[in-house]
């Protein structure tokens, strides 16, 4: 990774070869966690993926600050967060948000639509709760994140995730209520 | 919805399915050339934006020391060492209160010693005495000026602002000194015998 700031030596803060070798692997193994973060707050692949790589860029210019590297992770997760809000905050208005769809277990059309319009009324259930609540419910949907790992990602203790989490699961549970079609 | 309700087998079981299908939404990875673009971006980074403030902070401080280091001696040089910035020192003109309304006030000069004035690098400032004019006399002065200020002279009956000291008129001739020559003669020998 040296070679990439190799023009700028002198004033530009660059982070030597251990340090390098050190964050191009928590590159390696946190691609997938800061592009799903992102992707839980903006459902946009495009918009997640570009989000994501301002955060590794951010980590970059600032990870020989970082004293405890085990925080990376954490460190990685809030600021792929405070930047994926903004994004959002700003694109409110966006008319077409991309949904994800997983076309090998709908097949048909008719299911197609269904679980569009089911993942449709997921995401403005999501949006609808607080901040606080909308974090740990994302962050819970990612693979591998129970209460301890995400008490330790979020800087919580693990009392308070708890609570959080069940909070956002009733608000959850009646926003879902209220956006289920009546039938 | 408080923290104590209970929810319903209804409710946990659509929560239930909503997080399955959230976690079904996000388990996608970010596109191959991920890495790649990271690095991209991070090489592309204006250099400004990641300068390191600490280099400027020298420079910053010498300069910063130099411009006071001259203008320290330009002032040195304007008003010495010993001289005082400014002289704040004022005279108050203060009416005498116990002076009564139809007398003439009694002012009091006085010099500006009191605490409102300070003096930077200055010596203590030196008491002046008090000058206080007699009110008589300062009376007199006033009614003088009042009187010379409403008097119209007439030169016809003679009337003239001058002394009417008769000797006055006659300005005094300066004339030339007359004094004899001075002729040395030699001594007399004899002593004048």
């Amino acid at each position: 990774m040296n070679e990439w700031a190799a023009g700028y030596s002198g004033t530009f803060v660059t982070l030597d070869e251990d340090l390098e070798r050190e964050f191009e692997s928590r590159l390696r193994e946190s691609s997938a966690l800061a592009f799903r973060v992102a992707y839980g707050v903006l459902r946009h692949r495009q918009d997640a993926e570009d989000v994501a790589q301002e955060a590794f860029a951010k980590a970059y210019r600032s990870f020989h600050q970082l004293r405890d590297r085990d925080r990376f992770k954490a460190w990685l997760v809030r600021m792929t967060w405070r930047l994926a809000i903004d994004r959002w905050r700003s694109d409110r208005r966006r008319s077409a948000r991309e949904q994800h769809v997983e076309t090998a277990e709908v097949p048909t059309t008719e299911d197609l639509a269904l679980s569009r319009e089911r993942a449709e009324q997921l995401w403005r259930a999501i949006d609808a709760l607080p901040e606080k609540l909308r974090i740990v419910t994302i962050m819970g949907a990612i693979e591998g994140h129970d209460i301890r790992a995400m008490a330790r990602v979020l800087d919580l203790p693990e009392g308070t995730v708890k609570s959080r989490l069940y909070l956002a699961r009733k608000g959850l549970a009646e926003s879902l209520r209220c956006l289920a079609p009546t039938r | 919805m408080s923290r104590t309700d209970q929810m319903s087998d209804f409710d946990e079981r659509a929560v239930a399915a909503a997080e399955a299908k959230l976690e079904r939404l996000l388990s996608i990875e970010p596109s191959p050339e991920f890495a790649a673009k990271v690095r991209a971006r991070i090489a592309a980074e204006p250099p400004v934006r990641s300068w390191n403030w600490g280099r400027l902070l020298v420079p910053v401080a010498m300069a910063a020391a130099l411009v006071i280091v001259l203008t320290h001696s330009t002032t040195w040089r304007v008003h010495g060492p010993e001289q005082p910035v400014a002289t704040a020192r004022q005279t108050d003109i203060v009416l005498n209160p116990d002076t009564p309304a139809e007398t003439p006030a009694a002012v009091t000069i006085r010099a500006a010693a009191d605490a409102g004035s300070k003096v930077r690098r200055a010596p203590p400032p030196q008491e002046k005495p008090e000058i206080i004019i007699d009110p008589a006399m300062s009376d007199a002065i006033r009614r003088l000026a009042v009187a010379a200020r409403s008097t119209v002279l007439d030169g016809s009956k003679g009337e003239s602002i001058a002394a009417p000291n008769a000797e006055a008129e006659t300005l005094p001739v300066a004339e030339p000194l007359n004094v004899p020559e001075l002729v040395l003669k030699p001594a007399d020998q004899t002593g004048g015998q």
